[in-house]
């Protein structure tokens, strides 16, 4: 048990620190739509050039092929240089692109992975719809073979950034007669296909960030399935696993920074008798300081979880823990600072930022990527092996 | 002692819902984005008409003689139904107004021809005899004439004249319009003290109502959706992890609303325990239309945290109300201070 890092990883860490400090954009991240994108692919274009995109992808992808030790200690310092949430180009980053890099063709790398690392497309996740949230598996959107092409009729929902992708990785019911994870298929789904439309959703804190994706008999070649046809669903499972390892690590450092923001809007904000502020009331005082704990130890949870990986090379089941902890804690966090800001709350306003806009989005922190609820289910099946009640 | 509704109450009940479902649905709000949905003059007049406003005022002021609990139900259901807001400016408005000898004034509010603003009150200890100093945040601000001040000791009116700045803000519940009123010393236009704070009372008490109508609204809305939503094959009312917090939600707001009709007949009665009573039926009203909002959400799923869903816009409702008159802290330090009968 030691905190060391070695030579080389402080090193590293310098480097990527002076780096993200000279190089972050400064100038605020856009809500929504098409400014969102440009602000997003221009910062990842920026980090491709100086050899910093695909920090969790092999170099033989193009990657930065990085431990994860050494992306930890890169969303450290990202966190540090508050440099801007990787928005948009998520779903590309972390899911799409490692699972053309785990399952993919040789063709589907070639075409796909640099333009993904450039900042050239941006991708999108279809998998949930209306009657299919938590049991995803009992997707219906079908997907006919009819000669080289599936012919693909149905609905998607939820899918951030739809409105502002270049491809879907969508999950299509290829066969009906089978177990529900069987007869599924994982196929690239270009945006632009007639047939495919749009409609992009309101979030309660006012931003377009997901969409509904209707598809109306679209053709998409047999040559974007990934996988095998109705093997889609072990397909899909490879990218949950990853969403659930490190690909949350950012978030979840930058929710560390946010801590201490918190901390000082209390120092800051007048509560009660004339002269005190909110950290003089104990109660906020001591949430404060809870949550202060719990969110280092939920950094700790994330060491120990890097370490096992290093040493076995596999991630563990921590995944649901730090994701279900995250969720947590983002909203307690987002509660106190509700309480801290009091009635000037009141005043807000769709395309407003700052911290009423991120208490009303922390409620989507427990729902996204999976809910809380299922999330502790997987802990008690995986983690824990209780008996199953579904 | 009984504590439910008598048979005329649910009368009064009923009315109401039916002017609030047929003229003032929910439905109104939804997917409105920030545009502002409170009903305008015309259509607030017509409330009045109806003699929301009058409800617990004397028959010798114009008004029909019911009482607090009466109007904790009239307001139960505008909280429910995510009705206008300003209708509690104008009650509370026209009671000041009658405290103040004010008879033209309070004829005029209760027939809807002037509008009165609720004044957020940050700090209840405030003298509203002084001259007013600093912003003040207004409810219902949109085309009012009187904005209404209610503190622990004293109430006030002021009218708004064209020289007062009152800018229009977005309001987190797009449902109300919000203004901001910047006060350097401008003298209320007539001030009351309320020395058994029945005023305060009749404020703290009716917001609660709304509140408590917005917890139950809020577990309606999760338990209706968990019987018809299925997942995994079965309703997810089946499992626990949404059958429990649905069960919790009920427990909630059914304390916070036995509590209220409690608090009410207490201020109605004048008793002594009033003021504790009142501040007791707060902090339960916000507790429950807090978290039962949240559990309304998380049992929806991404559906419940979207503009296009009613979830939200009662979440960002019980805000509202929350911090109406003091806040949670201030009904607390009262509900350990005031006396018990
Ligand atoms: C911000 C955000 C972004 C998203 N982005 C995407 C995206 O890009 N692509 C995509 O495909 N999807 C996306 N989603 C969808 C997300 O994956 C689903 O919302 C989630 O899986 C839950 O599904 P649902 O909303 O249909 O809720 P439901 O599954 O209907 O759940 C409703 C409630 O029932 C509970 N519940 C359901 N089953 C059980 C059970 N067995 N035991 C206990 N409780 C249960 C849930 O926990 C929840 O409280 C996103 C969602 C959000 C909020």
């Amino acid at each position: 048990m030691n905190l060391d890092f070695t030579v080389d990883e402080q090193r590293f860490r310098e480097e990527v620190r002076d780096w993200l400090q000279d190089n972050a954009p400064r100038d605020p991240q856009p809500l929504e739509g098409a400014e969102k994108r440009a602000y997003d692919v221009a910062w990842q274009r920026k980090q491709f050039d100086a050899g910093w995109a695909g920090i969790n992808w092999p170099k033989a992808f193009g990657g930065c092929g990085m431990s994860t030790t050494q992306q930890l200690i890169w969303h450290e310092e990202y966190a540090k240089a508050n440099a801007p949430d990787v928005g948009s180009c998520f779903v590309g980053l972390n899911h799409g692109g490692p699972t053309l890099i785990a399952r993919g063709s040789e063709a589907h790398q070639a075409f796909h992975l640099p333009k993904i690392l450039r900042g050239e497309t941006i991708w999108c996740q279809g998998f949930s719809e209306p009657s299919s949230g938590s049991d995803l598996a009992s997707l219906r959107t079908r997907g006919v073979l009819d000669g080289d092409h599936l012919v693909v009729n149905g609905q998607k929902i939820w899918t951030s950034y739809a409105h502002v992708a270049d491809y879907q990785e969508l999950l299509v019911r290829t066969d009906p007669d089978v177990k529900k994870h069987k007869g599924i298929t994982w196929i690239i789904c270009d945006m632009s296909l007639p047939g495919v439309e749009v409609r992009p959703i309101r979030t309660m804190s006012g931003e377009r960030h997901f969409c509904e994706v209707f598809y109306d008999d679209v053709r998409i070649p047999l040559d974007n399935v990934v996988g095998e046809i109705n093997g889609g669903w072990s397909v899909a499972m490879s990218t949950l696993s990853f969403e659930r390892g490190t690909a949350f690590m950012s978030r979840q450092i930058a929710l560390a920074r946010k801590v201490e923001e918190l901390i000082e809007l209390a120092r800051k904000t007048p509560k009660g008798a004339m002269g005190r502020m909110a950290i003089d009331d104990d109660e906020i005082a001591r949430k404060l300081a809870r949550l202060r704990a719990n969110v280092a130890a939920l950094q700790a949870m994330t060491y120990a979880a890097i370490s096992r990986n290093e040493r076995t090379g596999m991630p563990g089941p921590e995944g649901s823990m730090i994701k279900l902890s995250f969720a947590d804690l983002s909203q307690d966090l987002q509660r106190i600072a509700a309480e801290i800001l009091g009635p000037s709350m009141l005043e807000y306003e769709y395309g407003d930022t700052g911290w009423t806009h991120d208490y009303l989005r922390s409620y989507l922190a427990s729902i996204g990527g999976g809910t809380s609820e299922i999330q502790k289910e997987i802990i008690a099946d995986r983690v824990l092996g209780m008996p199953k009640g579904r | 002692m009984d504590l439910l509704p008598t048979e005329e109450q649910v009368q009064i009940v009923d009315s109401v819902v039916d002017v609030l479902t047929t003229e003032f649905p929910r439905e109104r709000h939804r997917g409105q984005g920030n545009e502002c949905t409170e009903p305008d003059k015309a259509a607030m007049q017509k409330i009045a008409e109806l003699g929301w406003y009058s409800l617990g005022l004397e028959p010798e002021l114009g008004g029909l003689g019911y009482g607090l609990p009466e109007e904790a139900l009239l307001f139960t259901e505008v909280g429910r139904h995510l009705g206008p807001v300003p209708a509690l400016g104008a009650v509370l408005g026209a009671r000041v107004a009658s405290r103040g000898g004010q008879e033209a004034l309070v004829g005029s509010i209760l027939a809807g021809d002037t509008r009165v603003g609720l004044a957020v009150i940050e700090d209840p200890s405030m003298d509203c005899h002084r001259p007013m100093q600093g912003q003040f945040r207004v409810l219902g601000a949109r085309g009012c004439d009187y904005v209404v001040f209610l503190g622990r000791d004293s109430a006030a009116l002021l009218e708004i004249t064209p020289d007062m700045a009152l800018a229009e803000r977005g309001c987190i519940d797009a449902t109300v319009s919000l203004g901001n009123l910047d006060l350097a010393g401008a003298h209320p236009t007539f001030a009351v003290s309320d020395n058994d704070r029945a005023l305060y009372h009749q404020a703290v008490i009716l917001t609660s109502a709304m509140l408590v109508g917005v917890g139950e609204a809020a577990r309606d809305m999760a338990v209706e959706y968990a019987k018809v939503r299925e997942q995994f094959g079965k309703p997810i009312g089946a499992f626990q992890a949404v059958r429990h917090p649905c069960a919790e939600a009920a427990v909630r707001v059914d304390a916070a609303r036995a509590q209220l009709w409690f608090a009410a007949v207490c201020a109605d009665q004048g008793r002594s325990d009033a003021g504790f009573q009142a501040a007791a039926s707060a902090s339960l009203a916000i507790d429950a239309a807090h978290r039962n909002c949240q559990t309304n959400i998380q049992v929806h799923g991404a559906i419940g945290g979207t503009d296009e869903h009613d979830a939200h816009l009662l979440l960002k409702r019980s805000h509202l109300l929350a911090s109406l008159f003091g806040n949670l802290d201030m009904h607390l330090s009262d509900a350990l201070a005031a006396p018990l009968e």
